[in-house]
């Protein structure tokens, strides 16, 4: 077994410091005039598959509930795909308003995630305004599906994989939000030495508000050309939000059935130009766990 | 400064806990014995295929006649769930339930389905 320290944390680190001392400088400056912090970019905190610009409230917790259908080329006999859903079930749960953490299941390949997200840089108008969000996303995944060959000595670590984003993004209008998001996926083990360990893909997302309980969403994945994998395809969602008090429905078409990043930029081989397009929707629900007056 | 020292800690405990346990593992060198010798060149219905659902879904009281949905026993029974044995055994690999097939064996199947699913 080979072990490598990543050099990225080094060059993360780094980059906190830099990023830490313009939100130090905006907190040294108390007594001027409020700023005030460009909310509601998203009407959720994932754009369709991937992390939103958006957070939900300390002390809120969002239960989340994906569903991803089966094809829509398998017909009418597989009811376009209703015949067959994969779910993720998923827990968000905010410690701050510049921090939460989640976790989830997904029936699909059995993985189970993890994830924590950090707002850097939060877009702001009035004194020391800052014109764009920063956002770190680091998450964990654990595959639990059985052993391929369990009477080899096989090794706990090669259920896991993990990812980190940055995304970067700012809200234009009320009605029109975008976000690119540099993505960094490391899978432990892979099948030939062939494949990437490490895989960087760029991700877009955007959100078109049409009134004010329903916008559409569009979220693309993109592999840069040297990370391609095999037979991969570049994961892309088409949707609406639609928002009625504190649920979110998410209603989209996509060509991936991964609900977690490993699974959605390492193994989405879905073609749109054949048919391989899921219908799927997302539904969130928020529950405040504490009084208005701790928040 | 107490708030940006804490969230300064926060961030930096989140990388160094996600980075501490990265592994660069190769699976055809780490197992070369098992991960060699996989013929899928040709596979066929009652030399591969056959075979391999009789001893890993149509076994008794799985996907057999008067057992679970669907009867895989036959060539026809299979043909008619062919989407069904793919998305479950290839795809998600949730099938079956005693752990998925050797990925050799599922490029067979995989093969096979493409080139028609024939009887042959």
């Amino acid at each position: 077994m080979k072990y490598k320290h990543n050099i990225l944390a080094f060059f993360l680190t780094v980059f906190f410091q830099t990023a830490f001392s313009q939100d130090m400088m905006d907190l040294l400056e108390e007594g001027a005039p409020t700023k005030e912090f460009v909310k509601n970019a998203f009407k959720s905190t994932r754009v369709i598959n991937s992390h939103s610009l958006e957070f939900i409230g300390k002390g809120v917790l969002d239960v989340r509930i994906l569903h991803r259908f089966g094809a829509i080329n398998g017909g009418a006999y597989e009811a376009f795909g209703i015949d067959q859903a994969r779910v993720r079930l998923g827990l968000d749960y905010g410690i701050s308003p510049r921090f939460m953490i989640g976790i989830g299941r997904s029936s699909y390949k059995k993985e189970a995630d993890a994830f924590m997200k950090y707002r850097l840089l939060w877009q702001s108008t009035g004194k020391k305004s800052i014109p764009f969000s920063m956002i770190l996303v680091s998450g964990i995944t654990n595959s639990f599906l059985k052993w391929e060959y369990p009477e080899r000595k096989n090794y706990y670590t090669s259920r896991l994989g993990y990812y980190n984003e940055l995304i970067i993004g700012r809200k234009f209008s009320e009605s029109f939000s975008l976000q690119i998001s540099p993505t960094h996926v490391h899978r432990n083990i892979v099948k030939t030495s062939s494949e990437k360990h490490d895989i960087l893909a760029i991700g877009t997302g955007a959100r078109i508000k049409l009134t004010r309980r329903l916008a559409i969403t569009i979220d693309y994945i993109y592999q840069l050309p040297n990370q391609q994998l095999l037979n991969v395809q570049q994961p892309l969602a088409i949707g609406f939000d639609i928002e009625t008090g504190g649920h979110v429905f998410q209603l989209h078409f996509t060509n991936a059935l991964g609900m977690n990043e490993r699974i959605l930029i390492t193994e989405t081989d879905g073609k749109w130009n054949k048919g391989d397009v899921h219908f799927g929707f997302n539904i969130s629900r928020v529950f405040s766990l504490t009084s208005n007056k701790n928040k | 400064m107490k708030y940006i020292l804490q969230n300064r800690s926060i961030a930096l405990l989140l990388i160094i806990t996600f980075f501490s346990a990265c592994y660069y593992d190769v699976e055809s060198e780490l197992y070369p014995t098992t991960t060699t010798n996989c013929d899928t060149a040709t596979p066929t219905y009652s030399a591969t295929i056959q075979p391999l659902i009789a001893a890993s879904c149509a076994i008794t009281g799985c996907h057999t006649s008067g057992a679970q949905s669907p009867d895989l026993s036959s060539y026809t029974n299979l043909k008619a769930s062919i989407e069904r044995v793919k998305v479950r055994a290839i795809t998600e690999k949730s099938m079956p339930p005693s752990g998925p097939i050797s990925s050799c064996s599922l490029e067979s199947i995989d093969k096979w389905i493409a080139s028609g699913a024939l009887n042959n």
